[in-house]
């Protein structure tokens, strides 16, 4: 019954953060996750089959371990630290898929944040479009913005929640709370 | 090589294209063309395209009215924004209103989907669940299994989980249903009514619990029943838990989860008291724990943990 989209947002989303510490605590760059994260989700996505799978957490620890084991056989420079660190990618240490499940509070806390840290236009954008559900062209009608803008906003704001839910650490991706908000003012004026 | 950043950007600028509307033919071949250049394009749009998932259901899961919703963004929206909603109400789809949907888990799994109303069902272990949204009701048949609800609030809609016992009744409320032995109803939040065969024969309140015998018999209408509630609801995080339960309870329990089954030796065993937090679909971590605290011992065998006495040295 679930989409590709609630499958992957349900089970896959909520690993991603602790498959990035994960792979960086082996000894991966920042660079090399992104890569190595695009390449999981693309394999996953391959093998979706529309299913449910049992154990979402072990089947996505798999698959990310050999997404990182294929991606060393490409470099052929084998570092003795890498292969260790790859056997020692047990799925088991992904812990129970349980943990992975946020409770509807937490989960709508998440978005609600994740929206809020959006900058001005932008947010307006996703609340409409997100919390409101009305379509990108009466979003654009309603705030008085060409339907381009619009949807190069979706597309930003995407990256940012993506961000903010998959690597809250990352301080780059943070906007600063208090010139969005000056934002959010002077753009809706 | 591209950046995985650059194939970000790309992937966000066709998921807010896909966000606009249908491609048309030109937009989808070229879709296909990109996505066609490296695999790593189709993961990065596929993990956007979770994100936007996931964001569709902050309007579902927040469940409240418009006004009151809008509220909650209020600061963080535009006043453009603001007044355009309140000129605005939203409204349900013709299509979210007519169509039933169908919701199942098998053994062991769990499933929660969030409905066009804005109400949430959690389906636990084995549970079948229809859901039809009518324009005046809101209907439910829950023909097997266990589910709980977290109803938006439609006085003008009540929610109606039908059983084949009974009918509950909720305008907005939390409660979960369980139709595995009778009829056992646990609400935590609001109240809802128990209804057979047209009359009102129970109103349950927050923190009360309602049970029948699969006669339909009434068992037991308890208040105050919080703790209980929580442990019975700790499925939803993927455990099972147990306050004083006998082992042959908890076994019972534990197993609606697995195929792999617990099984009791001796009466002797069956009649020791557990408690705590277990993960319901690990049968064998279950036994091994017993065997820490208790004078038992676990045995594999085949699809099957068996835990008997440990014999006396």
């Amino acid at each position: 019954m679930s989409s590709r989209a609630e499958w992957f947002a349900e089970h896959i989303l909520p690993l991603e953060p602790k498959v990035r510490a994960w792979l960086r605590k082996a000894g991966w760059t920042r660079e090399e996750v992104e890569d190595l994260v695009q390449e999981t989700y693309a394999r996953l996505a391959a093998a979706w089959a529309g299913g449910e799978v049992a154990h979402p957490s072990a089947y996505v620890f798999a698959t990310v371990r050999n997404v990182a084991a294929d991606q060393l056989r490409r470099q052929r420079i084998v570092s003795i630290r890498s292969v260790a660190d790859i056997s020692r990618l047990n799925a088991t240490d992904g812990g129970p898929d349980a943990e992975a499940r946020l409770t509807a509070h937490e989960e709508l806390d998440q978005l609600r944040a994740a929206i809020e840290r959006l900058p001005g236009q932008c947010r307006a954008v996703f609340v409409l479009r997100k919390v409101e559900g009305v379509s990108q062209a009466e979003t654009a009608e309603r705030l008085g913005l060409a339907q381009s803008t619009v949807e190069k906003h979706v597309a930003r704001g995407m990256r940012m929640v993506a961000a903010w839910l998959t690597r809250p650490d990352d301080e780059a991706m943070r906007p600063a709370d208090s010139s969005a908000r000056k934002g959010a003012i002077r753009g809706n004026r | 090589m591209e950046t995985a950043d650059r194939i970000e950007a790309a992937a966000a600028r066709w998921l807010a294209r896909h966000d606009a509307g249908p491609l048309d033919e030109a937009d989808a071949r070229a879709f296909d063309d990109w996505c066609a250049g490296d695999p790593r394009r189709l993961g990065a749009f596929v993990r956007l395209e979770a994100v936007s998932a996931r964001l569709d259901r902050a309007g579902a899961l927040a469940g409240m009215p418009v006004q009151a919703r809008l509220s909650w963004f209020y600061p963080a929206v535009g006043i453009a924004a603001a007044l355009a909603l309140a000129v605005w109400p939203a409204s349900y789809a013709v299509h979210d209103l007519l169509k039933t949907e169908h919701f199942s888990t098998d053994i062991g799994q769990q499933y929660r989907a969030a409905l066009p109303d804005g109400s949430l069902v959690e389906l636990n272990t084995a549970t079948k669940v229809a859901v039809e949204l009518k324009p005046d009701a809101r209907e439910v048949r829950l023909p097997r299994g266990e589910a709980m609800f977290e109803v938006a609030h439609d006085a003008k809609r009540p929610f109606v989980v039908r059983t084949k016992l009974a009918e509950v009744r909720a305008t907005g409320t939390v409660f979960s249903v369980c139709t595995d032995k009778g009829l056992e109803i646990a609400v935590r939040e609001g109240a809802v009514e128990v209804i057979r065969e047209g009359t009102l024969i129970a109103r349950v309140g927050a923190g009360e619990t309602f049970t029948m015998d699969k006669r339909g018999q009434v068992v037991a209408h308890r208040a105050n029943q919080d703790d209980r509630i929580a442990r019975e609801l700790a499925w939803r995080d993927g455990k099972v838990a147990f306050a004083g339960e006998t082992l042959a309870q908890a076994a019972d329990e534990l197993n609606r989860y697995n195929r792999e089954k617990v099984e009791i030796a001796d009466a002797e065993t069956a009649a020791i008291h557990v408690g705590g937090y277990f993960r319901a679909t690990d049968p064998e971590g279950f036994a091994r724990a017993l065997e820490k605290s208790f004078p038992v011992v676990a045995e594999l065998d085949g699809d099957k943990v068996v835990l008997r006495a440990r014999p006396s040295a």
